[in-house]
């Protein structure tokens, strides 16, 4: 956390005329949209760590993590307008979009001659389908806590699964390459990890 | 399931939620999708999980020369933002020295039930975290971007040497001035002590004589949107707001709370879950309290 929103927070609090966090967040990118350079820094201000850290997470490489952030920040700078805050709050919005930068960058690095082009998009991001991506932010960043330790208290395998497929993105025949594990125990890891993470993120 | 076309898509639901499809078998999966309601149903519960996963990675310093030079790709020009501006009164004389240590009628017992040693290394850290991140840093930021442009003339190299070395100082004294009224010897502390409602979660509110308050809190529980936690000093006569607070994801917060001139200290404190934006007086249940130390 910047020492700026903990004044910020401070500050708020005490005049007592106050703004809810994300409130103001999503205030903030309707002035990007409308081309404030400001709200653009306050939104980096806010968000750089956590958007630095989940890069640094999938990059492992300072370099790579920066481009990515910059890529975060002109994606959002001109998506601004697009920003759906009915779909997540703005945090969830740039990591997502954070995520996807990175996975995309790793994909094109580990790419060899003879393996096929990458989509540029992540099937994780954007789903086409209504029906399926209707409840997409229903989990935010009040569940991490519960997740991370959810996460930890997942049996290792089924954590090494699912961490492969969504911080380094390989696909379930890479995983299986790595792992030395046939696909059909891939799949399962990766389904029983996620359905144990579901009921411990379960309110 | 009946519907034989399902088979060959048995079980790729969860891969694709987790992001574990190649391209061509994400393409026919979500093809698939179309006319496959068990594949719906089982990708929608997974989604937000994977969602999750985004905010399971613990946040980190960037470097603080990466600011200028994002916002200065983006938009051509590097903005001191408001947050950082607003933060000028706590921030602008951050080398302001402790007072003389005095004793303290209601000092760090030596023995603290409260928080422990891992809270105070996890505050520390949260602290140190947020030393490069003050205005001052960030106007000086500005600075060395501006003389960057001009980097023709071997005196404006000079500058922007001794303005980089001020922009690490300055990062550092912001840091000393936090840790000052959190280690300083003549700092007073209150505890606050989970109530029911948050069994896990404890705080601790540091200042001395001339200092703003730190308050540094974990283990918050997550809350509904639309609620917010409010920080009051509980005064004989009726509780004064300190501060809203708004825990990282993993439950904890760090504030600079200005103490108001009508607040003696020590006083007792509350937390309590309100309304986004806060309320006058308290309305709400107490999620954690603290009282002066005997």
């Amino acid at each position: 956390m910047l020492l700026g929103t903990v004044i910020d927070g401070a500050n708020v609090g005490w005049g007592g005329a106050a703004a809810d966090a994300r409130v103001a967040d999503r205030e903030t990118v309707q002035r990007m949209a409308e081309g404030d350079p400001e709200a653009l820094a306050l939104v980096y201000d806010r968000h750089i760590r956590s958007v630095f850290g989940l890069a640094m997470r999938i990059m492992q490489d300072q370099g790579h993590a920066e481009d990515v952030v910059q890529e975060v920040f002109s994606q959002a700078w001109a998506q601004a307008t697009r920003y759906d805050a009915t779909r997540g709050s703005v945090a969830a919005w740039l990591l997502t979009m954070a995520r996807t930068q990175a996975i995309d960058k790793l994909r094109s690095q580990r790419a060899k001659p003879d393996s096929a082009p990458l989509p540029r998009e992540n099937a994780v991001v954007d789903l086409p389908d209504p029906a399926v991506g209707a409840e997409h932010h229903v989990l935010t960043a009040e569940s991490a806590t519960q997740l991370r330790a959810a996460l930890t208290e997942l049996p290792v395998p089924q954590r090494i699964a699912i961490e492969l497929a969504y911080f380094e993105g390989l696909t379930q025949t890479q995983i299986a390459g790595r792992l030395e594990q046939p696909l059909g125990t891939v799949k399962t890891r990766i389904r029983t990890g996620l359905l144990k993470l579901r009921e411990a993120l379960q309110p | 399931m009946n519907d034989p076309r399902h088979e060959p898509f048995n079980g790729l639901a969860s891969l694709y939620a987790a992001g574990a499809l190649s391209d061509a078998e994400r393409t026919s999966f979500e093809t698939h999708l179309e006319v496959c309601r068990e594949c719906v149903a089982e990708a929608r519960a997974l989604m937000p999980v994977t969602h999750a996963l985004v905010y399971a990675a613990p946040p980190l310093d960037a470097p603080p020369a990466l600011r200028a030079r994002v916002l200065q790709q983006i938009t051509g020009t590097v903005p001191t933002s408001p947050i950082r501006a607003g933060a000028a009164t706590s921030l602008d004389e951050p080398m302001r020295p402790p007072e003389e240590p005095a004793v303290s009628s209601t000092d760090t017992e030596s023995t603290p039930r409260g928080p422990g040693a891992l809270f105070w290394l996890a505050a520390s850290l949260v602290i140190a975290a947020a030393g490069g991140g003050g205005w001052y840093v960030a106007e000086l930021d500005r600075q060395i971007v501006e003389l960057q442009e001009e980097l023709a003339t071997t005196a404006a190299q000079t500058e922007l040497m001794q303005l980089q070395a001020a922009v690490a100082r300055a990062a550092s004294a912001e840091r000393d001035a936090v840790l000052a009224i959190v280690t300083g010897p003549d700092a007073q502390q209150i505890n606050l002590v989970g109530q029911p409602l948050a069994p896990r979660a404890e705080a601790r509110a540091v200042w001395n004589e001339t200092s703003d308050m730190v308050f540094l809190a974990s283990g918050l529980p997550p809350l509904p949107a639309g609620d917010v936690y409010q920080l009051w000093f509980v005064l004989p006569d009726a509780p004064v707001s300190a501060a809203l607070l708004d825990p990282d994801p993993d439950g904890s917060a760090t504030l600079i709370v200005e103490i108001p001139d009508a607040v003696a200290l020590p006083a007792t404190m509350a937390i309590t879950v309100e309304p986004a934006g806060g309320v006058p007086a308290p309305t709400g249940d107490v999620y954690l309290l603290g009282q002066p130390a005997d």
